[in-house]
């Protein structure tokens, strides 16, 4: 838990919300965020797992995730930089929590942590959108969060009706085991891709 | 969501909820309040409304429930449709006439053009209620059972077990 990326940044993401008047550690902060997200994404085991009240928290450290997550976090520094440099501080505060929950999502190794995780991204990205303080944008961030809503509710629909656990399944052997109904998959799967659509349109 | 709502009314003295726009500048420990109570009403982790719905949501799959879990997923969408319209209202930027109609404070000393612009802020104009100690005591408990149930709920079930 304590290697996680997401954890680093949801808690330095505070100390940057804290600081936000103080113009050098503000800045020092959300610079050494991102190096401190790539360090820990290297040292990460390949599989972390701990039990918070009887429910089992699995996060998956694997080759292709870590690499994504350098690549992440590499924007994220650039993304910083910029934010840095044209003084936009809500912005920023906003990105690096958004940050944080697409790594809880993209190391999600249960299906708890991943649903968390998109709900938690839908929350930040529509308040990024929502700041723009204009009605155009206002419109635009109610739109965002109620597609994003209701995409997290169908996967969650998914998750709940047939797997009944919230292990993490491959999608083709959910296809492949006849206890899973297609009308629950094709939902999941709708779902999904809303998700999908919704994110390519907020990038 | 209701300390908050009273707040609102013992200043504002309305219903409506077009007379909410500009309370995020005037009032925005209550905005705040509204918005978390919302939040939680949605079902967003990690507020105490996502865990009572997934809870309720897995005893529904163990019973193989189709009903209840379909409705429940409907119910956090319309939830979110009502919810989101209060929070537009709360937190959507005041237009320059409706800040004409912002009531100064009598002791405010700053220069007249702020009537003119866009500058609204709590310390200029007068509006967040003073409560008494022991509302803000209760209010500050709701949130933190709202913001932390997940662990709340662990140490109830501990002493219920105990006892």
């Amino acid at each position: 838990m304590f290697y996680h990326p997401a954890f680093i940044i949801l808690t330095l993401a505070l100390g940057l919300v804290a600081t936000r008047k103080q113009k050098k550690i503000f800045r020092c902060i959300a610079i050494f965020m991102p190096i401190a997200a790539l360090t820990s994404t290297y040292l990460m085991p390949q599989q972390i797992a701990f039990d918070l009240f009887k429910t089992e928290i699995i996060y998956d450290g694997s080759f292709y995730n870590k690499l994504i997550g350098f690549a992440f976090c590499t924007v994220l520094l650039a993304a910083n930089f910029y934010s840095i440099g044209q003084n936009k501080k809500s912005e920023l505060i906003l990105g690096n929590f958004y940050a944080a929950s697409t790594l809880l999502c993209l190391f999600a190794g249960d299906f708890l942590s991943l649903f968390i995780g998109l709900e938690l991204m839908m929350l930040f990205s529509s308040s990024i959108i929502f700041i723009g303080e204009k009605r155009f944008s206002i419109r635009s961030a109610k739109k965002y969060f109620i597609t994003h809503l209701t995409s997290s509710n169908l996967i969650l629909l998914g998750i709940i009706s047939k797997s009944k656990s919230l292990a993490l399944v491959n999608v083709t052997s959910l296809m492949s085991n006849p206890e899973y109904s297609t009308i629950v998959l094709v939902i999941m799967l709708v779902g999904m891709l809303i998700n999908i659509a919704a994110s390519e349109a907020t990038l | 969501m209701f300390y908050a709502a009273g707040n609102i009314y013992s200043v504002k003295n309305s219903y409506n909820l077009s007379e909410l726009v500009g309370i995020k500048n005037t009032m925005p420990k209550t905005s705040f309040v509204i918005l978390i109570a919302g939040l939680s009403l949605i079902g967003i982790p990690p507020f105490a409304g996502f865990i009572s719905k997934f809870y309720i949501l897995l005893a529904a799959a163990e019973q193989d429930n189709f009903l209840v879990i379909a409705t429940l997923v409907f119910s956090s969408l319309f939830t979110a449709a009502y919810v989101m319209k209060m929070i537009i209202f709360i937190y959507r930027p005041a237009s320059e006439n409706f800040i004409l109609h912002l009531k100064l404070k009598p002791y405010f000393t700053g220069p007249t053009w702020v009537r003119s612009t866009n500058i609204v802020t709590s310390s200029n104009y007068e509006a967040e209620k003073k409560l008494p100690i022991f509302m803000i005591i209760s209010i500050i408990l709701c949130l933190s059972g709202v913001v932390g149930f997940f662990f709340i709920q662990q140490v109830i079930v501990k002493f219920l077990g105990f006892i």
